[in-house]
């Protein structure tokens, strides 16, 4: 006892000790009033403690992921870097799947976040959400990731049910130059990325890169390994130009193939298992173009307007799918009577798919032609000036499942002192019918009932199932009252109706059925806290916090109250204690979910880079250190849990 | 004791920091922008007429995040050759012609052209932090460069806007469009 409490003094001392050190006496604002033009010129200065001192001004709860959070992590995908965001849970499913969701409803299909790159959604209807693996940039060229918990349908469209993310890569004239990546390591086994940007004129700049990447097999389960390996290669562009002072036109797309592997166990009305085992290689390949321009009439005036073609193809031995998009999209901004500022907008987009179906996964029509006209308008007003602003705004749309759709904001940011920011929302948002839930019938098992009889357990799908909707209710705090220190609270109570529901359905010979309905559902509440804290210029840490619970009224609680985990820490310490020497550490406790299946699990991330010379960086990374391996995610659709793998890898940086 | 070996090699790390680092007296960046700002105003003559209608009150119109807010609240009120400094945050852009300073901070590209290109030949001083920031229109750059202020000045647009800039405050400065 004696001695432990000898240990808690001696950590009280280093404490202090440690404190008083990271608190040097500050510089005062009024000595440097006193120095000369000379004198400023030639103050050292230091500029890192940005992140921990600056308050972000929207109504609503944003984290953001900056290039160099991005490149400190580690991270190899844009998944990976959303694991340190709170309030947004990422579970690694197997090396090439991923399930990604804000404040609850995770899943490898996950409906109810909106994920936009460059203004382009990448949004499909066939499951209302996002193909992870087929999203990726050339993480370099990343400016930041704004990541949105909370509705963001009135801006962004539907969908946005429980959050946004919003990828901003860099303008083509802060890409300028050669940019050479190469690296490899245990899981991410090969990688490099190639990018050149130059001036075409005076008011024009551009970039193009290539990039590619083979990564492992994880641990299966029940196998040793798993079959989740797959390799990428893409392409890309981005154009900036500037014909006048009032007008920007940006031209991008970007090209993809990659070969994943996955195994499979469906069901098939094959005796004597009726199961069968394919291991199989998908090839998933796509494109898109985007073209946008801006005009400015003033400072308080513009408007855009916005053209992208997206195509994306999956050929799988089990089923084929493809889809092209085109969507349109208008924004206009104004100022009115000097306290209004009016945002409005049109969208049109028009989409086009493709599937050539197996016997146990059937689509009411092999291919579908989907509109979708939606308008805006949101007006922000200032009540008291540079303090209360009151945001008021609905988005409406018609689609062509569940019709037409309003989905309102409310917002009140107050800002009493520039070190406090106050705010509270209410919005309703929807998440529309997908293509399956509008018309697919999946026979999940087949089982014999007789010498030549079969029965089958199937769901199917309804063009009765509605939009799943949610009325939330959000407040926060950001504060940097402590100098070099900032923090960020958010709590939620969100009420969802309408939630998809499995219901039985009869009448069916030789099958045990349900259908989809919108029987079901629920309400979530928690909060988030993100702190982060410059103790140092060149010592800076983050933490996250995040809780979540959930109450299911409906018979499907037991299976979806654990989709996501309740409680979620991520610690991050980085350290560059020379100029060329960066250390990082990122430590994550995720809770238990899908009890019992998943555990708890601790995870460590370990970075350490040099700089040689200011051009050319080197660095050593390790990925999942705690454990060989853990488990992230199961999912019915993939029978044999994967679990991921520990990884190290190295990788070279050259700017030239 | 296991509990206080993590803690104490995280406070032996910094002990063990380079001694340089304690003694740099370096200053946050944002404070030695707002402190040059202050000064410059001080080296800079405006049109005579429009300071006196503004009764001995130079606005100093302030675009930018609560850092840079916060920085320039503390030159708030400070008198220069008898005008007093009247700090306005302009987080929407809106009132303009009140200033007779402009600091832009993190304005999206675009509309930063856009706007120098409304404020062109206007007595409004506009100050920002880069040399891309002059070269879109902007008269007074302030960039950082290894960890030191470099000042940019765009002559061209300040005598367009039929301002004086001091030649003390010139020859400290890096002319653009560079002098043949």
């Amino acid at each position: 006892m004696n001695h432990e409490k000898r240990a808690q003094q001696h950590w009280l001392i280093l404490a202090i000790a440690c404190l008083a050190y990271a608190f040097p006496t500050p510089s005062k604002s009024s000595d440097l009033l006193e120095l000369s033009v000379e004198d400023l010129l030639n103050v050292e200065i230091i500029s890192v403690s940005k992140k921990a001192k600056s308050l972000n001004d929207s109504p609503a709860a944003v984290y953001v992921i900056t290039q160099d959070d991005i490149k400190r992590i580690g991270a190899t995908s844009i998944p990976e870097a959303l694991r340190i965001a709170p309030g947004i849970n990422v579970a690694r499913i197997d090396a090439n799947k991923w399930a990604v969701s804000a404040r609850g409803f995770n899943s490898r299909f996950a409906n109810k976040l909106l994920v936009l790159i460059d203004g382009r959604n990448t949004y499909t209807r066939s499951f209302s959400g996002v193909y992870w693996e087929n999203q990726d940039v050339m993480l370099e060229d990343v400016e930041r990731i704004e990541v949105i918990r909370g509705p963001g349908a009135t801006l962004w469209g539907a969908n946005a049910v429980n959050g946004v993310i919003n990828i901003i890569t860099k303008h083509s004239a802060d890409t300028q130059g050669g940019l050479l990546v190469a690296g490899g390591g245990t899981e991410e086994q090969g990688f490099g990325a190639f990018r050149y940007g130059g001036e075409l004129n005076s008011n024009t700049t551009a970039r193009a890169y290539i990039k590619g990447f083979v990564r492992d097999k994880n641990t299966s389960t029940s196998a040793n390994e798993a079959e989740d390996d797959w390799n990428k290669v893409q392409g890309g562009f981005r154009l900036d130009s500037q014909p006048t002072t009032h007008d920007t036109i940006t031209a991008q797309g970007d090209i993809y193939q990659s070969i994943i592997q996955q195994r499979l166990t469906p069901p098939t009305f094959i005796p004597p298992t009726y199961q069968q085992t394919i291991n199989e290689e998908i090839d998933a390949t796509g494109g898109n173009l985007l073209v946008r321009h801006n005009h400015i009439f003033s400072s308080t005036s513009d408007y855009s307007l916005q053209v992208f073609y997206d195509y994306y193809k999956r050929d799988e031995d089990f089923i084929t799918e493809s889809r092209h998009t085109l969507d349109i999209d208008f924004q206009h901004r104004f100022a009115l009577l000097d306290w209004n500022d009016l945002i409005w907008g049109a969208g049109y987009r028009y989409s086009y798919d493709d599937w050539q179906l197996a016997s146990v996964f059937q689509l009411d029509s092999p291919s579908r032609n989907d509109q979708l006209f939606s308008a805006f308008i949101q007006d922000e007003i200032t009540l008291i000036d540079e303090s209360l602003w009151l945001t008021l705004g609905s988005k409406f749309e018609h689609n062509d499942y569940s019709g037409f759709e309003a989905q309102p904001t409310a917002r009140i940011m107050w800002a009493p002192h520039h070190q406090h920011r106050l705010w509270v929302a209410a919005s309703r948002a929807v998440r529309t019918p997908s293509r399956i839930n509008n018309g697919v019938k999946i026979t999940a098992a087949v089982f014999p009932t007789g010498p030549d009889s079969v029965t089958a357990i199937t769901v199917n799908g309804s063009n009765q199932f509605e939009s799943e909707e949610v009325i939330s209710y959000e407040f926060g705090y950001r504060t940097t009252f402590i100098d070099n220190l900032s923090i960020d609270f958010t709590a939620f109570y969100n009420d969802y109706s309408h939630l998809k529901s499995n219901e039985s359905l009869t009448g069916i010979p030789n099958e045990i059925a349900t259908v989809f309905a919108n029987n079901n559902s629920a309400q979530t509440y928690g909060f988030e806290v993100a702190t982060v804290w410059q103790m140092l210029d060149w010592w800076r840490w983050d933490a996250n916090y995040s809780l979540f619970k959930m109450e299911f009224d409906g018979q499907d609680a037991a299976a979806e109250t654990g989709i996501s985990p309740q409680q979620s820490v991520s610690f991050r310490s980085a350290i560059s204690p020379t100029k060329d020497i960066d250390l990082d550490l990122l430590f994550r406790y995720v809770g238990t979910y899908r009890d019992p299946d998943i555990n708890d699990y601790v995870s460590l991330d370990i970075r350490l880079a040099w700089q040689p010379i200011k051009s050319l960086e080197l660095s050593l990374a390790g990925q999942n250190l705690l454990a060989e391996h853990h488990l992230e995610y199961t999912n019915t659709s993939f029978p044999t849990p994967i679990e991921i793998d520990r990884g190290m890898y190295g990788k070279l940086v050259w700017h030239f | 004791m296991t509990k206080t070996i993590l803690p104490s090699i995280i406070c032996a790390l910094f002990f063990l920091t380079p001694i340089a680092q304690l003694n740099a007296r370096s200053v946050e960046k944002q404070s030695v922008l707002a402190a040059l700002t202050l000064n410059i105003a001080r080296f800079t003559r405006w049109p005579e007429q429009l300071i006196k209608d503004t009764e001995s009150i130079l606005n100093l119109c302030v675009f930018g995040d609560n850092i840079i807010q916060q920085s320039f609240s503390n030159i708030d009120h400070k008198i220069i050759n008898s005008n007093t400094i009247h700090i306005i945050n302009v987080s929407r852009l809106r009132n303009l012609q009140q200033c007779q300073i402009l600091y832009l901070s993190d304005l999206e590209r675009n509309k930063l052209t856009s706007l120098l290109a409304e404020l062109e030949g206007q007595p409004i001083l506009t100050v920002g932090e880069s040399l891309a920031f002059i070269k879109a229109g902007g008269m007074i750059g302030l960039e950082s460069i290894q960890g030191k202020i470099q000042l940019n000045i765009n002559l061209a647009m300040v005598k367009q806007a039929k301002l004086i800039i001091s030649s003390r405050l010139l020859k400290l400065a890096k002319i653009y469009p560079p002098p043949p």
